[in-house]
């Protein structure tokens, strides 16, 4: 019975880091920028959630809201900061996304992240169902629901739209992308705010879980690491499967073995798999 | 025979990019890899060089198997390489671009400390390469703030430093200006002629391929279309309709 | 040292070396005297201490960055390990410095050669991916061993250091001590810069691929590099927690991580000098500045980004621009 709910959970863990692991994805894919303020991103959703609430919006309008606001941040910080050093070495880029994220925590802080705060679950989302002797609370199941729909609605629009077909190109080859005329930095702005919008609604929708603080998102930076460069940097359906990967490897190592060491276990993991399939689950990794 | 080359083969997703190519380089000649855009010349020579595995096929360098094996221990057996776009220390001084393949081939580069007399024959080697590339005059500039064709000199000295037996030249005279390509040309023919190197170019000025090679190989569609001493090459109806309306005719 | 003696280009700027080397003595000079400066204030001899340990750990990032171009984001984690593993020896084995230090560097290195083999033949994207959940995992070390590392509460009660068996108990000695340790690893560091080994890592900085080309072995190297970056970032932690008689995880969180970053990327990466300059400026200013104000993490983070964008060189990379560009107008 634990592990059934174990697994449970794990799949929950698992959607919130796919709704991460995909934005890091696009941000690589497209713009080659491995983006360290993503945890950071997902701490300010969270905390907006709790603004929000807090000033008596509804739980949904929250939802719609936070990620909506933290994507208009993206927008901007890629606007105004990341597009400084697009044709910078690529240490360059590292270095100003981390500074991103020790500011973004910075502000956090002031505005009452430093103490955990709380984001009741919505009434109507209140409670659990039995299936076949296995209680499961509602809020849970209507996280991963979400995080699948959102998943899946981004997939599509990747492979229909014109926008999806731009990104698709410029993740193949930027240089290619260019060639087609694709304005490479307002793509950029689109990806980093559907990212950020991305990051900001895991966290919303994960804080009545995993509560609201200005580091809350760190452990989640970590662990969507983790999962892209299981999946191979800049493959998509790579971070597909290596988000509920890692939601269950967690999950369960904390389940059996204590939180600290299921952290220790999957960072084994990525060592072994970097030695034996560099290039992820799907051998499409990018090594350049 | 210093270096064969035996069924090598090398696909990327269904595109077979080499297939099955095989030729024999004498000692001491010049040997050009001739082919159209795509022909497989740069991939065939990644394979050869170790930068990419083989999925079949051999590559042996003096009767020894040298498939797969990794660069700077080709390097250290005496097989060196010089790329496409020119690849030197543009950041370090002219002078220790080629002292780092020095110490690198007497196997010093880890020292942290170095004798004075080490340090004196390593400079002076450094100076006697330099001269013969005609950089000796530029030996304390930053590598970067040289012209083209002398950054290109630059690598081919680095590549001498090594005292390689056998140099391959991806595209020596690409991108350069006619003045640059003399230069170039004139150096490669001093590497066999003074020397007594073996050189292996990958070219696309197929005028200056035919005036500088003893023998030729054309590629096509990652095989090997021809193999021959210039004047059958030039004669050879395959590599005529290779190269569309036989343009090349030098 | 000596192949340099015989390049003329130098040999020509050997006026100005020779310039340099009198200020670097003058400076150095000044360093040793801050005891005698600080005589009635305690607490500014202990910050300058704090500010020695900042510069040894700023140089040892830097030896990783600076030679290989690797760049870390979990450094915090060698720093950390050094302080946890230098106190929890001084508790429970002996108060000797001279067997705990070098057995914590050489615990650091053995760790270090283990990991980094499968980190440094990564891309830098992804060794710096790593090099922070490698830091994040030594973070977590700590609560999983709370028994013994006080968890949350940190390491308490390191006993008084002994050298040869005689206690170190002056504020002035650990100064002294302190700042001997950064001298050596300073001139062991410069020294190294301008060795056969310091070259070839600057060619696998500059050019990795045409230094494997030469046959340099560029693993290896990368390898050597993060080792003795590793056990230098040890050493500082284990001076900090003797010297604090204390370590906390807070050593091993990434804006621990980050502020080591800061001190490079603030004196100029690859500089050596730089860094340690940065380490200790920086470490006065966050002092400063967090007594005026509690959000010093803005400040922080935006100092970072404005460096990054405005003056990737860092702030004395900047300075020493102007300055080379006086000297040539000069001419």
């Amino acid at each position: 019975m634990l592990a059934a709910s174990l697994a449970v959970n794990g799949v929950v863990l698992g959607s919130v880091l796919l709704m991460c692991s995909l934005g890091l994805t696009l941000i690589y894919g497209v713009g080659r920028i491995v983006n360290f303020a993503h945890g950071a991103l997902f701490s300010l959703g969270a905390m907006a959630g709790v603004w929000l609430s807090g000033a008596g919006l509804p739980f949904w309008l929250t939802l719609i809201l936070a990620p909506l606001g933290v994507g208009l941040v993206g927008v901007v910080l890629d606007w105004a900061i990341l597009a400084r050093i697009r044709h910078r070495p690529m240490v360059d880029s590292l270095l100003l996304t981390f500074g991103l994220a020790l500011l973004i925590t910075g502000v956090l802080y002031e505005l009452g992240g430093r103490n955990v705060q709380i984001l009741p679950v919505p009434s109507q989302l209140e409670g659990i169902v039995s299936v076949g002797g296995l209680t499961l609370p509602i809020y849970r199941i209507f996280v991963s629901l979400l995080a699948v729909a959102l998943t899946a609605a981004l997939l599509l629009f990747l492979r229909n739209s014109t926008w999806g077909l731009r990104v698709r190109a410029a993740n193949d080859d930027p240089e290619m992308g260019a060639c087609l005329g694709i304005d490479r930095g307002r793509l950029m702005h689109s990806v980093v705010g559907i990212s950020a919008a991305l990051a900001a609604a895991a966290g919303v929708a994960g804080a009545p879980i995993f509560t609201a603080f200005a580091t809350v998102g760190d452990k989640i930076l970590i662990l969507a690491f983790m999962t892209v460069i299981l999946g191979g940097l800049g493959s998509l359906r790579g971070a597909v499967v290596a988000a509920y990967a890692v939601g269950l490897i967690i999950v369960f190592g904390e389940g059996y073995f204590g939180g600290q060491l299921a952290l220790m276990a999957l960072f084994l993991l990525v060592m072994a798999m970097l030695i034996k399939w560099p290039r992820g689950f799907f051998g499409e990794g990018r090594t350049e | 025979m210093i270096l064969k080359v035996e069924g090598l083969s090398k696909s990327f997703g269904g595109l077979k990019a080499v297939n099955d190519a095989r030729f024999a380089v004498a000692e001491a000649s010049i040997h050009s890899i001739i082919g159209p855009n795509g022909a497989g010349k740069t991939t065939l020579f990644n394979l050869i060089t170790g930068a990419i595995p083989p999925d079949s096929g051999t590559a042996t360098f003096d009767n020894v198997d040298i498939t797969r094996w990794t660069p700077d221990r080709l390097a250290r057996a005496g097989l060196a390489r010089t790329f496409q776009r020119t690849s030197i220390f543009k950041e370090l001084p002219v002078d220790e671009n080629v002292a780092l393949a020095i110490r690198a081939r007497e196997g010093i580069s880890r020292a942290v400390w170095q004798s004075r007399g080490d340090a004196q024959m390593v400079a002076a080697e450094a100076r006697d390469i330099l001269a013969r590339v005609g950089l000796d005059s530029r030996a304390n500039a930053k590598a970067g703030d040289l012209a083209h064709g002398f950054q290109r000199a630059l690598d081919i000295a680095i590549g001498l430093a090594l005292k390689p037996r056998l140099i391959l030249m991806d595209e020596p005279l690409a991108g350069m200006s006619r003045g640059d390509r003399e230069t170039v040309a004139s150096l490669i023919t001093m590497l066999r002629d003074t020397l007594g190197l073996t050189v292996v170019v990958v070219e696309h000025d197929v005028g200056m391929v035919m005036r500088l090679s003893d023998r030729i190989t054309v590629m096509q569609h990652g095989a090997v279309i021809a193999d021959a001493p210039p004047d059958e090459i030039r004669d050879n109806a395959a590599v005529r309709s290779a190269y569309l309306h036989g343009s090349f005719a030098a | 040292m000596s192949d340099l003696a015989a390049n003329p280009a130098l040999e020509r700027r050997a006026s100005g070396r020779g310039l340099l080397i009198a200020g670097a003595a003058l400076v150095a000079v000044a360093g040793a005297l801050v005891p005698f400066w600080t005589t009635g204030a305690p607490f500014l001899l202990m910050l300058a201490s704090q500010a020695v340990i900042a510069a040894i750990l700023a140089l040892s990032l830097d030896l990783l960055t600076g030679n290989t171009g690797l760049l870390s984001f979990g450094h915090a984690a060698w720093f950390g390990f050094g302080a946890y593993v230098a106190g929890l020896l001084a508790k429970l084995v002996t108060p000797e410095m001279l067997i705990v230090v070098p057995t914590t560097v050489i615990a650091a290195c053995l760790v270090a050669a283990v990991t980094g083999a499968v980190l440094v033949r990564q891309i830098g994207k992804t060794f710096a991916i790593l090099t922070l959940a490698l830091s994040q995992i030594m973070f977590a070390l700590v609560f999983v061993a709370s028994d013994i590392t006080g968890g949350e509460d940190g390491l308490q009660g390191v006993p008084v250091m002994t050298v040869l068996g005689q206690p170190v108990v002056q504020a002035q000695t650990w100064y002294w001590l302190l700042y001997g340790v950064l001298l050596a690893a300073l001139a062991a560091s410069l020294h190294i810069r301008r060795s056969p080994l310091g070259r070839a890592w600057l060619s696998i900085r500059e050019n990795a691929e045409r230094a494997r080309f030469i046959g340099i072995d560029v693993n290896g190297l990368k390898l050597l590099a993060f080792v003795m970056s590793a056990g230098l970032g040890a050493l500082a932690g284990a001076l900090l927690a003797l010297f604090n008689g204390a370590a906390s995880p807070d050593l091993l969180s990434w804006f621990e991580s980050g502020k080591i970053l800061m001190f490079v990327v603030l004196g100029g990466v690859g500089t050596l000098v730089g860094p340690v300059l940065g380490g200790i400026v920086f470490t006065f200013a966050e002092h400063y500045v967090s007594s005026l104000t509690s959000a010093w993490l803005i400040y922080f983070g935006g100092l970072f980004i404005l460096i990054v964008i405005v003056a990737p060189g860092g702030i004395f990379g900047v300075l020493g621009h102007a300055w080379r560009r006086m000297q040539g107008q000069g001419r």
